[in-house]
């Protein structure tokens, strides 16, 4: 393959042979250490492949052998440069585009971030663009230690960082501090104050002195354990103030009400589209001219193209195509059995989205009543949950300023 | 030709006694067929006759005859051919 691709550089022919001796004009070639490939019978001639240098020798074998041959093709990188060597700018164009092609891929044209959580992506690349990594950077400037130096220094949780430069594209591997488990702080005073209006169900109170028993009607911001605690309560000037622990249930009630609307729209897609065609050139948009009209109503798909050379050589040129696929719209009445189906729909994603996963709903009411304009839906929910949130003691330097707050 | 064939077998017994590659010290040709689409074979004496059915060689042992369909010879020089299509038999 090394062979042949040689005899490409250097040129080769495909001559044919005729003759009563053709076997024998081989033979005597081969002798004389003349490299034929792809010998074929054709008819009553034989065509094969050689080189240029041993084309030249074959003019004696002939003669000897009695053969007559003539060239078919000229193939190679001698009879391309023969055959275009009338158009200056070509040969001029090459080494200008090996150039180009050479000078933008000294560039990082593409950072990837691996290994990031806490920190948002942003954060991590305005502190790369800062310390002298960013989008168009000059790729033999970089000096890769100093900035992984930096920014292990910049972000404290940041235990790992390394740059890998991939032909044009930066993969930036970081990795992070294991978060620190919270230290409940137990010397602070605090209350445990209720987050909604509840009734109460059950209490579990480590820390603190209970105010509300189960079956109390508690709302939002009523103290629920307090952290004053009086052991005896025959000896009130002997008291102390702890970090109120407890957990307490209790009924809170939600409404829901939304409507379902009995029209539709579905869309008619007309079989018309639209496409745009934008450039991006190093973060300039060009957006190329279009002869087609407007659609009133469309639904855009848009997709990007980077203009890359292999996976690790992206180039700072990217095409966008905007198509614009036209629709008819045409309002449909939806029945009742479909409005009963997207009412239940819509109140188990809002339950899924509202309420965390320690939330019991213990009941759940649903009224649908139809109207002209479709189905109203009234959802009254009970869950039983915990509704225990801290809140510090304030203490006050003397007894007039509490009067006055 | 008594002598010659005494030169041979003494040859042919060094080169079983040394373990020594055959048709080097025999000056044989060497034949090596892979499957029904490839003959390479070395250290020929010429081409006798080619065709697209039949490719007859000229070696030290006698003529090796190839049949076949669309045989063609992919590369030859003065110390192997390498014969290429579809091969039905061989031999000398």
């Amino acid at each position: 393959m090394i062979k042949l691709f040689w005899y490409f550089l250097k040129g080769y022919v495909t001559i044919e042979i005729k003759g009563a001796t053709k076997e024998r004009f081989f033979n005597m070639a081969s002798y004389k250490n003349i490299f034929f490939w792809d010998i074929k019978h054709i008819k009553n001639s034989i065509q094969a492949k050689i080189s240029i240098q041993d084309f030249r020798k074959l003019k004696e074998i002939s003669k000897k052998t009695n053969c007559k041959y003539k060239i078919l093709y000229k193939e190679g990188l001698p009879f391309l440069i023969f055959r275009y060597r009338k158009r200056k700018i070509l040969f001029l164009g090459i080494p200008f585009f090996l150039f180009t092609l050479y000078f933008l891929t000294s560039f990082v044209w593409a950072i990837d971030i691996v290994g990031y959580n806490d920190i948002s992506y942003h954060v991590l690349i305005n502190a790369l663009d800062e310390n002298g990594l960013s989008f168009g950077t000059f790729k033999h400037t970089i000096n890769k230690l100093e900035i992984e130096e930096q920014m292990l220094n910049t972000f404290e949780n940041m235990s790992f960082i390394n740059i890998n430069l991939y032909g044009t594209r930066a993969t930036v591997t970081i990795s992070e501090n294991i978060k620190q488990v919270d230290i409940i702080d137990r010397d602070t005073p605090t209350n445990l104050v209720s987050s909604h209006a509840a009734i109460i169900h059950s209490l579990n109170v480590r820390y603190g002195d209970a105010i509300v028993t189960p079956g109390d009607v508690v709302f939002s911001g009523d103290l629920l354990v307090s952290a004053l605690v009086i052991p005896d309560d025959t000896n009130p000037d002997f008291f102390n103030y702890v970090h109120a622990t407890a957990e307490i249930y209790g009924y809170v009630y939600y409404n829901l009400d939304f409507l379902v609307s009995n029209k539709d729209i579905e869309k008619e897609f007309t079989g018309r589209i639209r496409s745009i065609y934008t450039i991006n050139i190093i973060n300039r948009y060009v957006n190329l001219p279009n002869a087609m009209q407007n659609f009133q109503n469309y639904d855009t798909i848009i997709s990007r193209t980077i203009l890359n050379f292999g996976e690790n050589y992206p180039l700072p040129f990217v095409l966008i195509v905007k198509t614009q696929k036209e629709y008819i719209e045409h309002i449909i009445q939806r029945d009742r059995q479909t409005m009963e189906q997207l009412a239940y729909r819509k109140i188990n994603e809002t339950i899924l989205n509202f309420f965390d996963f320690d939330v019991d709903i213990v009941r759940k009411n649903i009224n649908l009543e139809e109207i002209s304009e479709g189905l109203s839906v009234s959802v009254s929910l009970t869950t039983l949950q915990n509704i225990a949130i801290e809140q510090n003691v304030v203490f006050y330097e003397n007894i007039d300023d509490e009067v006055i707050n | 030709m008594k002598e010659k064939n005494k030169e041979k077998n003494l040859k042919k017994n060094i080169a079983a006694m040394f373990e020594l590659p055959k048709d080097i010290m025999l000056n044989l040709p060497y034949v090596s067929i892979i499957g029904n689409e490839e003959i390479l074979l070395q250290n020929h004496k010429g081409l006798i006759e080619y065709s697209k059915n039949v490719v007859r060689i000229k070696t030290t042992i006698g003529i090796f005859t190839a049949n076949g369909e669309d045989l063609y010879i992919s590369k030859m020089t003065n110390e192997y051919i390498n014969i290429l299509g579809k091969i039905k038999n061989c031999g000398y």
